[in-house]
C-alpha cells in the first residue's frame, strides 16, 4: 500500500513543470537598459515556433504595466522613462514573471519536463547605482540595501559600449558588494549575473557568442571585482550578451534599433521595427539565477 | 566576425575605401562582375555612405575628412556583410564591423611631445581586446614620409605592447591608390616590389614587433585601373568642391582592386580564395 | 503623474477641451467635466465683465485607448493672463502666483497651447495676434519656466493651435500625421520632426537643445485644430502613453 501512495505521489508531482524561483534585482547605471529589459522579457513579441521558452505571463500589476510600457512606448517608438529613485523601498515596482521552458530543457533531474522559472524582479534607478551607493550616511541607501539583501541573484546589467567606465563600475559594485554583506540580513545572494546589453550593435552583435571574452575585453576591473567576489564568498558569476531589441534579418542581421545618442556612458536607441521585434538573450541570465546551469539552445536565441 | 579598426594620416583614403565598399553592392547591380563575393551594408551609417559614394566615386564631391572634433563618441560605426563562395565549397558569412579613425590620430603617433588624452581614447578604442584587426592604410611612399610612418608605427607596436595585443592583434599594412603608375605593377607582391622598395623603414619597424603570422601587406586601389590591357588609373581629376579631387574617368569600367581581401584576412585569420 | 493643461488667455484651450468632448472622439474621450459643464466655461470666458487678470483653475479627466488598452489622465488646467510673466502682475496677484506655482512645481507633464504668430496667417484677423519676435520672447519665457521652476517635469507637449489658420490642406497633414495604434503610421519621433521643421522654425534651436540637454526631459510637439479630430487627439495620446495604469 505504501508503494501505491508512493506511486501516486511521484505522479502528482510530475504532472506539472518543474518549478525554479528566485528573487532577483536588476542594478546598473543609468541608461544601461533595465526597465528596457524588463519590458521586453514581459512582453515577449514574436517568439519563434521552435523556441525553447513557451511563454512569457505576468503574475502582477507591476508586471503588467511592463507589458503596457512595452506596447504603448517602445513599440511606438519612444524611449521608457527613467526609472525613480523612491522615497521608500515599498515602493519599487516588484515584477513578478513567470517564464514556462518546454521540455527541452535538459535539466538535470527534470527528465525532460517543462521547467516553469518563477521570478520577483526589482530593478532599481540608475541613480542607486551611480549616486546612492556612495551617499553613506544616506538612510535610503540603507533601506535598499536590506532590500536588496533578500534577492537570490542579482542581474548586474552593463551597457555594451560603456567600456570607457569600466573603472567607476568597478568603484561602485565593490562598495555594492561590500554594503550588502554589511546588512544586517544575511545575504541570500548566490548568484551575480554580468549582462552585457545592448547587443545589438554591430561589434558587439559580432561577439555575441563569447560573452565572457567580451565582458573581459570590454571590462576588465569589473571582471577582476566580480572574480573576487566569487573566491571570497563561494557566490558564483557567470557572462551574458543580451538586447533588448534584437536583429532583424537572418542572412545578414542588422540592429533593430535606431540610435539616438551617445556617449561614455553608452548608447541610447529605440525600437526600429515593432513588427518584427525579437529580443536576444533575455531569459538565459535568468534560467542561471534559477537553477545554476546554462542552456546552449537558450543562450542562441 | 570581424571587428576591424582602420587608421591612417589624412588623405589616405580611409573614408573612400569604407565608401567604395558601400557602394560595391550597387556596382554588382549593375551586372559587374566579382562573382563569388556579396557585399551588404548592414546600418545605416553604412547605407549613408554608400549614397555619399555615388556623389563621391562619380561626380568629384569631396568627403568630408573624418575629424576628431566631435570625440570618438561622433564617429561612425559601419557594418557589413560579407559572402564568400569559394569554388567548390559552402558559402561563408562574415559580419564585418569597422570604426575608421581621424588622420590627426595617426599622424599625432608620430610627434613624440603628443599627448592629447582624447586622442589616448581614439588609440585605446583601437587596440581593445574585442577588436580582431586593424588595417593601416598609406597613401605616400617618399623618403620623409617613410621616416613619419616608421615613427608613428613604433609608436603604434609600443601602444599595442601596452595593451598586451602584441601576439593576438592582426595587422594589415596596405598601399592605398595603387592604381597610381609606379605602384601598380608592384600589387602582385606589395610586402616586396611596394613596402621594401619603397616603405623599407616602416616594413622594419613592423617586422621587429609583430610576427609574421599577424602582419600583412596589401595593395588597395580604390578607383583600379582602366582594363586589363590598359593599366591607366581609371581616375582624372577634377576641380571639385573642396579643390582637386580624383573621380572616375570610366565608370562603365570600375574595377576597384584588392578591397576585400585586407578585411577577409583581418577577420578570419586566412587568405581570402575565390575565383 | 500630475498633468497641466496651460496657456495664455484665447488660445483656444476650452474650445479644444468642448471639442474633445465631442462624443464622436476616436481614442480620445473627455470624462470629466460633462458637455454642459464645458460650455459653462466658454460663456464664462466670453464675459466681458470677467475680470481678466486671475488665473483660473479648472481640472479635466480624459481618457486616452492605447494599444495596451485604456489610460485615464487627470489635469490641471491652468488659464494664464498674458501678463503673467510680470513682476508687477506676480507681486499684485501674489496667491495666485503661489498656486501656479505650486502646481506646476509637482507636474511632471506639461500641455501648453500656444497661438500661432501674425507672420503665418493671412487677412485680417492676422494684426490680432503677435508677431513672430513678440511669439518667441513668450515662449522662451515658457521655457525658463519649465526648466527652473518645473522640477518634477518630463515631459513638454507643445501644441500649436489654430491649425485651420495656417495649414493649407488641414485634411492631408492630419492624414500623415494621424495615430495608428496598429503602428503603421508615422511614428511619434518622426512626428516631431515633421512638425518641428514645418510649423516651430523660429525656436526650433531651442526645443532641439532642450531634448539633447536634458536627459528625463522631453519637448514633444504638435498642430491642433478644433476641425480636425485625429490632430486633436495626438497630444493626449502622447501624454497617456507615459502614465502608469495603476
Amino acid at each position: 500500500m505504501f508503494n501505491r501512495l508512493k506511486n501516486q505521489l511521484d505522479t502528482v508531482t510530475n504532472a506539472g513543470p518543474t518549478q525554479k524561483n528566485a528573487v532577483i534585482r536588476v542594478i546598473g547605471d543609468r541608461a544601461s537598459g533595465k526597465t528596457t529589459y524588463m519590458a521586453a522579457l514581459a512582453r515577449f513579441p514574436h517568439a519563434a515556433s521552435n523556441s525553447l521558452i513557451q511563454s512569457i505571463t505576468s503574475v502582477n500589476d507591476d508586471g503588467n504595466e511592463l507589458i503596457s510600457k512595452a506596447q504603448n512606448l517602445l513599440e511606438q517608438g519612444l524611449e521608457l522613462e527613467p526609472t525613480d529613485l523612491t522615497a521608500n523601498t515599498e515602493d519599487i515596482s516588484d515584477y513578478q514573471l513567470s517564464i514556462t521552458l518546454n521540455g527541452q530543457s535538459r535539466l538535470k533531474g527534470a527528465g525532460g519536463a517543462p521547467i516553469q522559472l518563477n521570478i520577483s524582479c526589482k530593478d532599481y534607478a540608475g541613480e542607486f547605482f551611480s549616486d546612492l551607493l556612495f551617499r553613506d550616511r544616506d538612510p535610503k541607501l540603507a533601506d535598499y540595501l536590506e532590500d536588496c539583501a533578500q534577492a537570490t541573484g542579482i542581474m548586474f546589467l552593463i551597457d555594451g559600449s560603456a567600456q570607457r567606465k569600466d573603472a567607476e563600475y568597478a568603484a561602485a559594485l565593490d562598495k555594492f558588494l561590500k554594503a550588502l554583506s554589511n546588512t544586517s540580513q544575511t545575504s541570500q545572494l548566490k548568484r551575480i549575473a554580468f549582462v552585457l546589453t545592448k547587443c545589438e550593435l554591430p561589434d558587439l552583435w559580432i561577439k555575441r557568442h563569447q560573452p565572457e571574452q567580451l565582458a573581459q575585453a570590454k571590462f576588465k576591473q569589473v571582471c577582476t571585482k566580480l572574480r573576487a567576489w566569487k573566491s571570497t564568498t563561494k557566490g558564483n558569476i557567470d557572462f551574458f550578451t543580451t538586447s533588448a531589441f534584437g536583429v532583424v534579418g537572418t542572412r545578414f542581421p542588422e540592429a533593430n534599433s535606431k540610435q539616438q545618442s551617445r556617449d561614455r556612458g553608452g548608447v541610447t536607441s529605440i525600437l526600429q521595427d515593432p513588427q518584427h521585434w525579437k529580443p536576444f538573450g533575455l531569459v538565459s541570465p535568468i534560467y542561471w539565477l534559477c537553477t545554476g546551469d546554462r542552456h546552449q539552445k537558450l543562450d542562441e536565441e | 566576425m570581424g571587428n576591424i579598426r582602420i587608421i591612417g594620416p589624412r588623405g589616405s583614403g580611409k573614408t573612400s575605401y569604407l565608401a567604395a565598399l558601400a557602394y560595391w553592392p550597387d556596382q554588382q547591380r549593375r551586372g559587374k562582375k566579382k562573382k563569388g563575393v556579396k557585399l551588404q551594408s548592414l546600418n545605416d551609417e553604412t547605407r549613408d555612405l554608400a549614397e555619399k559614394a555615388e556623389n563621391i566615386i562619380l561626380e568629384g564631391e569631396s568627403l568630408e575628412p573624418t575629424t576628431v572634433e566631435g570625440g570618438i563618441d561622433a564617429l561612425p560605426f559601419y557594418s557589413f556583410g560579407i559572402e564568400v563562395k569559394p569554388r567548390f565549397q559552402k558559402p561563408e558569412l562574415i559580419n564585418v564591423a569597422v570604426r575608421d579613425y581621424p588622420g590627426e590620430i595617426f599622424e599625432e603617433l608620430a610627434n613624440p611631445a603628443s599627448a592629447n588624452p582624447l586622442h589616448q581614447e581614439f588609440v585605446d578604442e583601437c587596440l581593445e581586446e574585442s577588436v580582431d584587426g586593424c588595417l593601416i592604410l598609406l597613401a605616400d611612399w617618399d623618403k620623409s614620409t617613410d621616416k613619419f610612418t616608421s615613427r608613428a608605427l613604433s609608436k603604434f607596436t609600443k601602444q599595442m605592447d601596452i595593451h598586451n595585443r602584441v601576439n593576438n592583434l592582426r595587422v594589415a599594412i596596405a598601399m592605398s591608390k595603387c592604381e597610381r603608375g609606379e605602384l601598380w605593377p608592384g600589387r602582385l607582391e606589395p610586402s616586396i616590389d611596394l613596402f621594401q622598395q619603397h616603405l623599407p623603414k616602416t616594413l622594419a619597424t613592423l617586422e621587429q614587433s609583430i610576427s609574421s603570422k599577424n602582419l600583412r601587406f596589401y595593395a588597395i586601389s580604390t578607383f583600379g585601373v582602366l582594363g586589363r590591357n590598359d593599366p591607366r588609373p581609371n581616375r582624372e581629376d577634377v576641380i571639385g568642391t573642396g579643390g582637386t579631387n580624383s573621380v572616375l574617368r570610366e565608370p562603365n569600367q570600375w574595377k576597384p582592386y584588392g578591397l576585400l581581401e585586407p578585411l577577409y584576412w583581418l577577420s578570419k585569420g586566412k587568405r581570402l580564395g575565390y575565383v | 503623474m500630475g498633468v497641466i493643461y496651460v496657456g495664455d488667455r484665447a488660445v483656444g484651450k476650452t474650445h479644444l477641451a468642448l471639442e474633445l468632448a465631442n462624443p464622436y472622439g476616436q481614442n480620445v474621450k473627455v470624462l470629466q467635466p460633462d458637455y454642459e459643464n464645458l460650455k459653462s466655461f466658454l460663456v464664462s470666458d466670453a464675459d466681458s465683465t470677467k475680470p481678466t487678470e486671475g488665473i483660473d483653475f479648472r481640472f479635466l479627466e480624459i481618457q486616452a485607448q492605447l494599444p495596451a488598452g485604456s489610460k485615464s489622465v487627470t489635469v490641471d488646467w491652468v488659464d494664464t493672463p498674458g501678463e503673467i510673466w510680470r513682476e508687477s502682475w506676480q507681486k499684485n496677484n501674489p496667491d495666485e502666483w503661489q498656486s501656479f506655482l505650486e502646481n506646476s512645481r509637482k507636474s511632471e507633464g506639461i500641455l501648453l497651447i500656444l497661438n500661432p504668430y501674425r507672420e503665418t496667417l493671412q487677412g485680417s484677423m492676422a494684426s490680432d495676434y503677435s508677431t513672430q519676435q513678440q511669439w518667441c520672447k513668450r515662449f522662451e519665457k515658457w521655457v525658463d519656466f519649465f526648466r527652473y521652476d518645473c522640477p518634477k517635469a518630463r515631459h513638454i507637449v507643445i501644441c500649436l493651435n489654430k491649425a485651420d489658420l495656417f495649414v493649407d490642406n488641414l485634411e492631408q497633414e492630419a492624414s500623415k500625421l494621424a495615430f495608428d495604434p496598429n503602428g503603421s503610421a508615422m511614428t511619434w519621433r518622426k512626428r516631431h520632426s515633421y512638425i518641428l521643421q514645418k510649423y516651430f522654425r523660429p525656436i526650433q534651436g531651442q526645443i532641439e537643445q532642450i531634448n539633447k540637454s536634458t536627459r528625463g526631459l522631453s519637448v514633444q510637439c504638435f498642430i491642433t485644430s478644433i476641425y480636425n479630430r485625429p490632430l486633436l487627439e495626438l497630444p493626449w495620446i502622447y501624454l497617456a502613453s507615459f502614465l502608469s495604469k495603476y
